[in-house]
């Protein structure tokens, strides 16, 4: 079958997900919880809003947009919203005044209908580069960040997440999808059930041949870094600035060969990082990793961070990519890379 | 022997929090409004524990962001810098870095729970108000030492600002203080730090007028390490029976007479306990001990509000049982 083939800048920049709703979103999300909005005006809303983020995008010069997850209020809620068999009782805390509806199984779980395909088609639609990321939580963080009252052990949960999930992304391969990415922040949680956790994952992305990544953020990489080569995704977008490159040792001790997404941005600190600073960082990672297979995202989703930073941020990103892809050039590196 | 019910640590925070502390993040009401508020909350939130029993705990932490902030402020030469998860938890914390001597400032929360013993006194509320800080494993395992080349001497310093911190609570009226440690008993930790930690405890104990708690959950690789706290010092040991139920034959053994707090609702899920599986537990350490609290097993900001208070009152269902 003939594949087409997409080029992309080397040292492709992208983003991990989520991106500030703009102000008059969060607005009209909030008259429309309070019953005074209806649900068709709430849906072009969300609709602009992509828009407005595909713009901020294209105007920072990313080079593999996503549609900022504007219609996520949190990547575990918004699943179990649409998966059979969840329940709500109220927020949970994270850090700070951040807060999610934790969800609890408190039934099978159950396929109903596809849960992100509407987000990637009219992502696709609006979007200015024919390769866009979608973002799809993982089986195992979505039953880390459960509540299990249902499923006899966690394995079991996981197990049961990882066929849904699988049927989702097999959808979002029928609809034309080329790339996306399983966040699994939880993963390197539990040291003592990686080894089964990363079988179940598996199991979500059998049978699939469009490219799929990895987001992993916080704890220990250490205790992933010895399954990537298990993990059947050709990328793995990790966590360094917030890290302060630290570990970057990790990968020379892990011997990491796959393509890496590497974070340079720290999303939890509002200081925006310079461009001679970002290049500074991708200089380091190039010690390590040939240019090929490193694309440039921020450490995390920038939904926490005011847009006018998070935009800047990107900015600043793509200006140092754009300092260290000149240097590639004049040594000798092709301008392009194919994506694949 | 006697039960009572209590909680450890923070309360999850409701809607009503939630919104006023986010306006006062975002600099829409002043500090005194945000205060004035949250004693409001806090409360109200003390009333209803005391529907349930509840005559002794804490103000649910509504003013830290985490277990070090915003004691942490109080020391010199100590930041929060970046996010860590909070041990397995989808919870996380702004770790303390330490950039110099550590020393103590002044009491950065001694405002706010006097404000609070004084509402709670003029409302005529039957409630000891503990104070909550962090133990010295904890301390140890989350603050990046730029200083000190070697945690046992930074523990030093932290023993004297704790001693300090403890004694300005104490002054203010506040005469419960709650050390949370699950470090302490974690692999994580090296022997070295939980051997200095336990010593500075025994040290603390000898040092200290105040009713002492330390607060230990999640999974304990070295319970060891806390049998000596249960033999040698006067604190009230809080043990997480939840997450650790094969230590139960050990712990038993340990005891004769003294008052233990045992952890027996599962705080990180929502599934709601049998008061009469509950029982079962309780009646093992009958002959054993004196007094018991019985609480949550961690502190509950990992359960919503609502959850929250079904296990509270399942709690107190099981502590009447033995009047």
């Amino acid at each position: 079958m003939f594949m087409q083939e997409y080029y992309l800048p080397i040292l492709p920049t992208t983003v991990i997900g989520s991106y500030p709703r703009p102000r008059w979103l969060r607005d009209i999300i909030r008259r429309y919880k309070k019953g005074q909005i209806k649900e068709k005006v709430l849906k072009e809303a969300y609709n602009d809003a992509v828009i407005a983020v595909i713009k901020d995008h294209e105007i920072a010069g990313i080079d593999i947009p996503s549609d900022g997850e504007q219609r996520r209020d949190e990547m575990v809620e918004y699943f179990a919203e649409r998966i059979g068999g969840f329940k709500f009782y109220g927020p949970v805390r994270v850090w700070g005044n951040a807060f999610f509806n934790k969800p609890a199984v408190v039934d099978k779980l159950e396929y109903r209908e596809s849960i992100v395909v509407n987000e990637f088609s009219f992502l696709q639609k609006v979007s200015y580069s024919k390769i866009v990321k979608v973002t799809i939580t993982g089986p195992y963080t979505i039953a880390d960040w459960s509540f299990n009252e249902y499923y006899s052990d966690k394995e079991e949960l996981v197990y049961a997440l990882a066929e849904i999930i699988n049927r989702e992304i097999k959808e979002l391969e029928k609809a034309g999808a080329k790339y996306v990415q399983i966040d699994e922040p939880a993963l390197p949680t539990h040291e003592e059930e990686v080894e089964w956790a990363v079988k179940a994952i598996n199991k979500a992305l059998e049978g699939i041949k469009i490219k799929l990544g990895m987001h992993i953020c916080y704890g220990k990489y250490e205790r992933i870094l010895p399954y990537v080569d298990k993990i059947n995704v050709s990328q793995f977008a990790l966590e360094f600035a917030n890290r302060q490159f630290k570990d970057l040792e990790l990968l020379i001790e892990y011997s990491y060969n796959k393509e890496l997404g590497f974070g340079v941005i720290d999303v939890h600190n509002r200081r925006i990082e310079s461009p001679l600073e970002i290049a500074e960082a991708i200089r380091k990672v190039l010690s390590i990793l040939p240019p090929e297979k490193v694309y440039i995202n921020p450490d995390c989703g920038l939904k926490l961070l005011p847009r006018e930073i998070a935009r800047k941020k990107m900015e600043n990103m793509v200006l140092g990519t754009k300092l260290v892809r000149k240097e590639l050039v004049k040594a000798g590196f092709d301008d392009m890379i194919v994506f694949k | 022997m006697s039960i009572e019910t209590t909680f450890y640590g923070g309360f999850p925070r409701g809607k009503n929090f939630i919104s006023l502390y986010s306006k006062f993040l975002k600099n829409d009401i002043s500090r005194e409004e945000f205060y004035k508020k949250t004693e409001a909350i806090v409360l109200r939130l003390i009333r209803k524990l005391s529907k349930y029993d509840v005559k002794i705990g804490t103000d649910g932490i509504f003013i830290w962001d985490d277990i070090f902030a915003p004691f942490s402020k109080a020391l010199s030469s100590v930041e929060a810098n970046g996010l860590y998860r909070f041990f397995d938890n989808n919870f996380y914390l702004r770790i303390p870095v330490v950039k110099g001597k550590i020393s103590y400032e002044k009491c950065i929360t001694c405002d706010w729970y006097r404000r609070i013993i004084n509402r709670i006194k003029e409302k005529r509320i039957e409630y000891t108000l503990r104070a909550v800080l962090p133990g010295y494993a904890l301390f140890a395992f989350y603050s990046d030492d730029k200083y000190y080349n070697d945690k046992t001497r930074m523990l030093r310093d932290f023993h004297k600002v704790l001693l300090e911190e403890i004694e300005s609570l104490r002054r203010i009226g506040i005469e419960d203080i709650e050390l949370h440690d699950p470090a302490l008993p974690c692999k994580e930790i090296p022997s070295k730090i939980s051997e200095k930690s336990i010593d500075l405890y025994k040290s603390l104990d000898k040092q200290l007028i105040s009713k002492v708690w330390v607060i230990t959950y999640f999974r304990y690789s070295y319970f060891d390490r806390l049998e000596s706290l249960i033999k040698d010092t006067n604190f009230i040991i809080h043990i997480d029976l939840v997450e650790n139920s094969t230590i139960m034959d050990n712990l038993l053994s340990l005891m004769d007479g003294g008052t233990l707090s045992l952890g027996i609702v599962d705080a990180r899920n929502t599934k709601l306990e049998k008061v009469r599986q509950l029982k079962t537990i309780i009646e093992k350490f009958r002959e054993k001990v004196d007094k018991i609290y019985i609480a949550p097993n961690t502190f509950m900001e990992f359960i919503p509000e609502r959850i929250a208070y079904r296990k509270v009152r399942i709690l107190s269902n099981l502590s009447r049982k033995y009047r």
